[in-house]
């Protein structure tokens, strides 16, 4: 496996915008273009709290694809693996302000939590309500006494789900925060992948991990990990990962869990399936059920070759925000019931 | 020269423009190694993007200078570096304010409350292995310029050896800050890309003054 460095582009310094453009024509039931970022088509009525957030770009199809009904109302996309500044971010605030506050719900990365700092001080300054709650699941990236340096990962669209589904209804600002922090500290997420991509502009691979290795522990930029034996079969992969998941947050027999399969980029579905397989197998010879499930492609790396699980456990209300009805151009649920 | 007068102000940015362009690869490589590798690429972008509105909005005051390559960090690169770039450049010229000429000592002062606001916003100290380790040691010899009453290109050569040796001592650090935090060696052996780009800067604006030789 080489990495790929021939990308089918025109110009790179348009690559954001040439993108964001065909996705939008490509989705315009669902979202609209308005000064670089991406909102619903159908904006949420007044008195409801507004979710936005800025990050880089290259993860697609997050968080382009995540803005509509039951998700996010805003999202303002930074150039590739770099957070938008601040003065983009106070932008999409505007655009998600529906008199009931915005909340800013940041996946914990340095830049991403400086500009989104720096533009919430200029929102107050501008009389603006909003709020932001920092999210973060990777436990490779910080030991579990300090779950606050951890890094977010694909994880975290249990949050966006679930906060996406109560923001739908009149909640306020304050219980949309503490649902994001609830599901935050209940929800973990390891990553693994073989080899490197390259970056789109520079060409350069990203992180050092050598050909055929699984490397476990990435970040969601290419960050290295640490390496796992390159015999290691997909089911041994998954009761490693699964068992360190399950130890970092002390799940016990009997807890009933959301269970995601994110494909980082260019695994196949054979091999996102048989992962999914053997997640579930190791957590049901835990005691360990999982009541929603999720596999595919949501938060990307480009094209790496990897994948992430992504735990949460679950309660009755968790459960059913999770399974309310959503519709974005890269997720959608039709709810529990239909 | 005893003051930075705008006309230096903008030769200083030009020429780091150039620097930068040319050390991309090289920096966007340094970042390869424990962060995404678009470092070089995001500076050279914010460098051409302020040169340009440099040249669109003939400033009349370095402090305009500064806050129009900061406005470059804060809308167009983003990212953490974005950030704290803009933040630097941004906290310059609001110190600067409307100094037409400022001498070393003000032009001292100003790089340490940018380099106190760098600090503050990135929530780092000294030997964490970022941008913090070559801003600092240069603001440390801007200071002690002034207060021997150098004149400004003595004060900024002095700024671009210390951010150069700053810089350079990086490589030996382990990291606890931004990406590179993650990496499982600390990129330890690499210097940071961060301070590597201060250290070119600094270099920058002393070969500027020294060419320019204005007065």
């Amino acid at each position: 496996m080489t990495t790929r460095t021939r990308r089918l582009f025109n110009d790179t310094d348009d690559l954001v915008a040439e993108m964001l453009e065909g996705y939008v024509a490509a989705h315009s039931d669902v979202i609209a273009l308005a000064d670089g970022m991406v909102v619903r088509a159908r904006p949420k009525p007044a008195g409801r709290v507004g979710l936005v957030i800025g990050n880089g770009s290259g993860h697609e199809p997050a968080m382009i694809g995540w803005v509509g009904r039951g998700l996010l109302d805003v999202n303002v996309p930074g150039p590739v693996f770099s957070s938008p500044g601040p003065a983009r971010i106070l932008d999409g605030i505007r655009a998600a302000d529906r008199d009931a506050g915005v909340l800013l719900l940041v996946s914990s990365h340095a830049g991403d939590i400086m500009n989104a700092s720096l533009a919430i001080a200029d929102a107050e300054a501008e009389g603006l309500r909003t709020q932001m709650v920092v999210l973060y699941d990777d436990i490779a990236s910080a030991p579990p006494e300090r779950p606050e340096d951890r890094r977010g990962g694909p994880g975290l669209f249990f949050v966006w789900k679930i906060v996406g589904a109560l923001a739908e209804t009149e909640a306020s600002i304050d219980e949309c925060a503490e649902m994001a922090r609830r599901v935050r500290d209940r929800t973990r997420s390891i990553s693994a992948a073989i080899g490197t991509v390259a970056h789109p502009v520079s060409g350069q691979p990203l992180g050092s991990t050598p050909e055929n290795i699984l490397s476990v522990g990435l970040g969601v930029h290419g960050e290295s990990g640490s390496a796992l034996s390159a015999d290691a079969t997909a089911d041994d992969i998954a009761e490693i990962l699964i068992s360190r998941l399950v130890a970092d947050a002390g799940i016990d027999a009997g807890a009933r869990v959301g269970l995601l399969v994110n494909n980082a980029g260019s695994l196949t579905l054979m091999e996102l399936s048989i992962l999914f397989r053997g997640a579930g197998r190791a957590l049901a010879q835990r005691g360990i059920a999982v009541a929603c499930s999720w596999i595919g492609t949501y938060a990307t790396t480009l094209d790496q070759a990897g994948f992430a699980f992504g735990l949460l456990v679950l309660d009755d209300e968790l459960e059913a925000l999770y399974n309310a009805p959503a519709r974005g151009a890269g997720f959608i649920s039709v709810g529990a019931d239909a | 020269m005893s003051t930075l007068d705008t006309a230096a102000a903008i030769a200083m940015i030009h020429e780091t423009s150039l620097r930068i362009a040319a050390a991309e690869d090289e920096l966007s490589r340094l970042d390869a190694v424990a962060g995404d590798g678009d470092h070089g690429v995001n500076m050279s972008a914010a460098f051409r993007d302020a040169d340009a509105r440099i040249e669109a909005a003939t400033p009349s005051m370095p402090a305009q200078v500064f806050l129009l390559t900061g406005r470059s960090f804060s809308e167009v690169v983003g990212g953490s570096a974005g950030a704290l770039f803009g933040a630097f450049f941004a906290t310059l010229a609001a110190t600067l304010r409307e100094d037409h000429a400022p001498g070393a000592a003000a032009f001292a002062a100003a790089l340490d409350a940018a380099t106190v606001r760098v600090a503050a916003v990135g929530r780092t100290t000294l030997g964490d292995k970022t941008m913090l380790d070559a801003l600092r040691p240069a603001a440390d010899a801007a200071s002690a310029c002034a207060a021997s009453d150098t004149d400004i290109a003595t004060l900024l050569a002095a700024m671009g050896e210390a951010a150069r040796h700053g810089a350079e001592a990086t490589a030996a650090m382990t990291a606890k800050a931004g990406r590179a935090r993650y990496a499982m060696t600390g990129a330890v052996g690499t210097p940071d890309p961060g301070a590597m780009t201060v250290a070119t800067m600094f270099g920058a604006w002393a070969e500027a003054i020294a060419i320019g030789g204005r007065s």
